[in-house]
């Protein structure tokens, strides 16, 4: 079990939801399960070719870039936009 | 409308060319003559990149007429450096890092240099006075303004030799 | 200041003199507008003159009868199979406008031909029939229902979802940690206000530049000041409905971005030109073409709240906060929301994030984009509660800083940084400690923060003959990181700094570089260039294996020397690299990273003085002090440099610099003449604090400079004018105008 954090840009998929219970072992598990609690999140996170690029995933504060990475039991799994700056 | 004629000296050297009499001589430097360290910034007099030393006066290239070089001595900042001596200013100027991107580096060689040239113990308020009419984006001006600061002893050696 | 046991290098942390300077201070170096190509044509971009407008038609059959014009370009150019202009993307349309034209200086058309005066005049006959409508110019206006519409299929985003009428509002995004609303009821002093800044612009002295080269077996070749080839390339492809594999962007030398070069807008034009015209096609924007065409950062409107316990604990803070995006939709009050309380330790948070479209150019990031805005509201009412609890702002800052550990502004733990060691390096400052003294004078502090990346990075070596190596870099070189990734790997290879040739390569030479922003080259590069010496130094063992006739993971490389594990052979990387390149088969290896996007954040901590004319309304900036924590300084004079630069633009945008409007949606002040960047004379030395706590995500410690220096100086600014006239400033710029109407001098 794990917590997902939500960002802004997509809580208007989760009716407002931010905080989100979801089981799996792996990242990519974790996300299917929070796609099967909110259909509309389907194909928006991960696509074919793994995190799409407007976001970025943190296990636990640290980025992940493999979707196949182990979720340990009970941490933060947060969602957050890619933006770098000017 | 035919071109003019123009005779003139450049950085020391005689040089000829044809001109539209609109041209400024910012455009004839940079696409005729090949003479590209002169900058565009804004073309009208605002921001110092385009300086160069008309008949021993700074001026804006982008407000003089390639026209009005005719018989007269331009000093751009290809002239500065003496073959593979770098001028004081050009050494300071890297030395104390005075350059980040370097667009407004030879505008404010050409116009430090005019100055020292003039005023060989100007202060850092009378640098900052000469040089308000050159823009830096990137350094905040603090290490340019140094720069002139550390050029100028040598400059003034080299003046009494 | 070191805050760690710093580690001896030999070349980090070194002064050397940067190779490319040369160039450029004899005049010698190719910016964007240097470029020259055999056959070019001259190029010119037709601007719409209204800020709000329909395009009904456009007719260029009077441009193309020009003598010397070769070709003509609009939008239907760049329809994708199918699309009509109404559909066209907004990075499309942003280049060039389809169905309607949203801000005065939107391009519309462009021309090529044989010179510069003939495109001009050839464009002032294409013929565009507008439909004018009125404009919105104000963020808090184009949210009002009734305001004029940009784009009818504009639906807000909002945790309920979408909104079920048009809107100006692209999104509205809510950040909420605990019970912001009880908690700030129950807090002993609350402060607030309603902030607002107008638009600036970044100001880079180099205006857009570009040039292309469609070949006709579709391979086009561009040469760009941008700040990243390979964003670019890919803009560009997806504009022109052309495979990537078929462009090659060559980097020119950049006259400057700071976040304004990220997007495209001449090259994609200027592509289609060439590809009309069968010739190489330059482009070359104008000073107004520069403000009115390309892309500013978002004037804002922020109102705040800060709520604190009466021992200065600070305990909730509420932000409505509403930022321009200009003509397309944009993320910038998204970025407020992820940046605006990073400095403090704040249990109870609600922040609304308003993102809004208006008829202004479609805004782009300016240095640590949307966090001075952000912290010009939240460094103020920290003075305010300060002056109200008694306190020393420094110390009530230092009372609730961040730490390793504390929630950050995304929502996840702060990893190793470095606020409260520059706060406390202010107020152990000289500055800090000599008195101010005089009348209409005032003292201001404030902090800032940017987060920082590390985005994908690639570089090539190349082993020399002579054992020199050559890097081969494809991130652009803003302000001379080439020089600082070349003193990375002679450290990491152990040779010295002159035995490094750094070059810029393009996006056929060498693997993926994302762009240049963020703070990342110096941190994310420059890992790249650390595994590219970690391969080199592996790739020499394998060739040095065979010529010893030793085992390749017995060999020890320290120190510079590479040597037998019984001591009997060894030589210096020079030494071994004439023995087994020099002398053999050529040597090139890679590095690559993806460094992501959690580079550990950048925090600032500036100190002001200010002496303000009661009768002019004239702020002159006495002194100024920029501290920062950049991890480990590669070279300490380019850091000293971006922190000066970071804050002159600051001092800029919080005194005088702003897009002045007509009603009619036309900028009047596009020239450098009235729109007041500083110069010499209006800004004294910038003295610098580097504090330098070493960043653990970094083999050097590297964290990135460029950005946070840029965000206290609105906030430090205001908090000392406030100390100087007893005036709190709630607008940016504090023009003297705006001084003397605040204080009462004249009408508002």
């Amino acid at each position: 079990m794990a917590t997902v954090i939500v960002p802004a840009v997509l809580r208007p998929l989760t009716g407002g939801v931010t905080r989100v219970d979801a089981t799996g072992s792996t990242v990519h598990e974790v996300i299917d399960d929070l796609v099967r609690q909110y259909g509309q999140l389907k194909d928006r996170i991960i696509d074919d070719n793994g995190v799409r690029p407007e976001l970025f995933i943190a296990v636990a504060g640290q980025e992940i870039f493999d979707i196949t990475q182990a979720v340990p039991a009970g941490a933060e799994v947060n969602i957050l936009p890619a933006i770098a700056g000017g | 409308m035919s071109k003019h004629h123009v005779i003139t000296r450049i950085n020391g050297e005689d040089i000829e060319f044809l001109t539209d009499p609109g041209t400024s001589l910012l455009s004839a430097l940079r696409d005729q003559l090949g003479l590209t360290g002169a900058k565009e910034g804004c073309n009208n007099g605002n921001c110092g990149a385009c300086n160069v030393v008309l008949n021993g006066e700074l001026v804006n290239s982008c407000c003089v007429l390639a026209v009005e070089v005719n018989g007269g001595e331009l000093a751009t900042i290809e002239g500065v450096a003496n073959g593979d001596d770098l001028h004081p200013l050009q050494q300071s100027f890297i030395n104390d890092a005075a350059l980040q991107c370097g667009i407004c580096t030879p505008g404010f060689i050409v116009a430090a240099k005019a100055l020292l040239e003039r005023e060989p113990d100007a202060d850092e308020a009378r640098i900052r006075h000469w040089l308000a009419g050159n823009l830096c984006r990137c350094t905040g001006y603090d290490k340019i303004v140094q720069a002139v600061l550390d050029a100028a002893p040598e400059m003034r050696a080299a003046a009494r030799a | 200041m070191v805050m760690a046991d710093k580690p001896k290098y030999r070349v980090i942390g070194t002064r050397p003199l940067r190779p490319d300077a040369i160039d450029k201070v004899t005049g010698r170096a190719q910016y964007g507008a240097d470029t020259r190509q055999n056959g070019m044509l001259r190029g010119y971009v037709l601007r719409s003159p209204h800020a709000h407008a329909n395009i009904k038609s456009i007719d260029v059959s009077k441009a193309l009868a020009h003598p010397g014009v070769k070709a003509v370009v609009t939008a239907a150019d760049f329809l994708a199979p199918g699309q009509d202009l109404a559909q066209l993307p907004d990075l499309t349309a942003n280049v060039m406008a389809g169905s309607k034209t949203l801000y005065h200086g939107h391009a519309v058309a462009a021309v090529a031909a044989i010179d510069d005066e003939s495109a001009r005049d050839a464009a002032g006959l294409i013929e565009v029939e507008y439909d004018v409508l009125p404009p919105v110019l104000d963020v808090r206006e184009a949210m009002l229902p009734g305001a004029p519409i940009l784009h009818e299929a504009m639906r807000t985003r909002t945790p309920e979802g979408p909104s079920a009428d048009p809107s100006n509002v692209v999104a509205h995004a809510v950040v909420v940690f605990g019970d912001p609303e009880t908690a700030m009821g129950e807090c002993d002093v609350v402060v607030e206000g309603d902030f607002s800044t107008r638009m600036v612009h970044q100001g880079y002295i180099e205006p857009q530049a570009a040039t292309a080269m469609w070949n006709p077996d579709g391979q086009v070749t561009i040469w760009t000041a941008h700040q990243g080839s390979f964003p670019a390339r890919q803009s560009t492809a997806t504009i022109l409905n052309h495979p990537i594999s078929k462009i090659r962007v060559v980097l020119t030398e950049i006259g400057g971005g700071f976040g304004g070069k990220i997007a495209v807008y001449l090259e994609p034009v200027a592509a289609m030109l060439s590809k009309k015209t069968g010739h190489p096609v330059k482009l070359q924007m104008d000073r107004v073409d520069v403000f009115e065409g390309t892309g500013p950062t978002p004037g804002t409107s922020i109102r705040a709240k800060l709520g604190a316990t009466k021992d200065g604990k600070l305990k909730a803070y509420m932000a409505d906060m509403a930022y321009e995006n200009g003509a397309y939709a944009g993320t910038a009050a998204n970025y407020a929301t992820m940046v605006a309380t990073a400095c403090y330790d704040i249990e109870h948070v609600r922040l609304d994030g308003y993102d809004v479209v208006v008829n202004k150019p479609r805004t782009q990031d300016y240095r640590a984009p949307s966090s001075p805005a952000a912290a010009f509201a939240m460094e103020q009412l920290v003075d305010q509660l300060a002056e109200k609890l008694n306190m020393d702002p420094e110390k009530l800052r230092l009372q609730n800083s961040s730490r390793e550990g504390t929630r950050g502004s995304m929502g996840m733990p702060f990893a190793r940084i470095g606020h409260e060691e520059i706060v406390q390096a202010a107020l152990d400052s000289d500055h800090y400690n000599s008195p101010l003294e005089g009348p209409n004078r005032g003292r201001g502090t404030a902090s800032g923060y940017w987060f920082n990346v590390g985005l994908r990075s690639s570089v090539n070596v190349t082993v020399q003959p002579d054992g020199t190596v050559a890097l081969a870099v494809g991130s652009t070189d803003l302000s001379g990181t080439r020089t600082s990734l070349a003193m990375q790997l002679a450290e990491t290879i152990g040779v010295e700094f002159d035995d490094v040739k750094s070059l810029e390569v393009d996006t056929d030479s060498v693997g993926y570089n994302d762009v240049t922003a963020g703070s990342r080259v110096t941190f994310g590069t420059g890992m790249a260039t650390y595994e590219a010496g970690k391969n080199l130094i592996a790739a020499m063992k394998e060739r040095l294996a065979a010529t010893w006739n030793v085992p390749e993971d017995e060999i020890q490389f320290e120190e510079g020397k590479f040597s037998s594990p019984d001591g009997s052979k060894s030589g210096t990387f020079k030494e071994i690299a004439q023995l087994v390149v020099g002398r053999g088969p050529g040597l090139t290896v890679s590095g690559s990273v993806n460094a992501g996007f959690l580079q550990g954040g950048g925090f600032a901590h500036h100190i002001v003085d200010v002496e303000v004319d009661p009768d002019t309304g004239k702020v002159q900036v006495l002194r100024y002090t920029a501290v920062q924590d950049v991890g480990t300084a590669v070279h300490p004079a380019y850091v000293e440099g971006q922190l000066q630069g970071g804050a002159v633009q600051g001092i800029g945008w919080a005194l005088n610099e702003e897009y002045f409007y007509d009603d009619s949606g036309r900028m009047l002040n596009s020239s450098f003449l009235d729109y007041r960047m500083p110069t010499t004379l209006d800004v004294p030395m910038i003295d610098t604090i580097l504090v330098e706590v070493p960043n653990p995500l970094h083999p050097f410690g590297v964290r990135g400079v460029g950005e946070p220096p840029i965000v206290p100086p609105l906030a430090a600014i205001a908090n000392a004018v406030a100390h100087a006239t007893g005036v709190r400033q709630y607008q940016l710029p504090m023009s003297p105008r705006r001084i003397l109407q605040t204080t009462g001098k004249i009408e508002e």
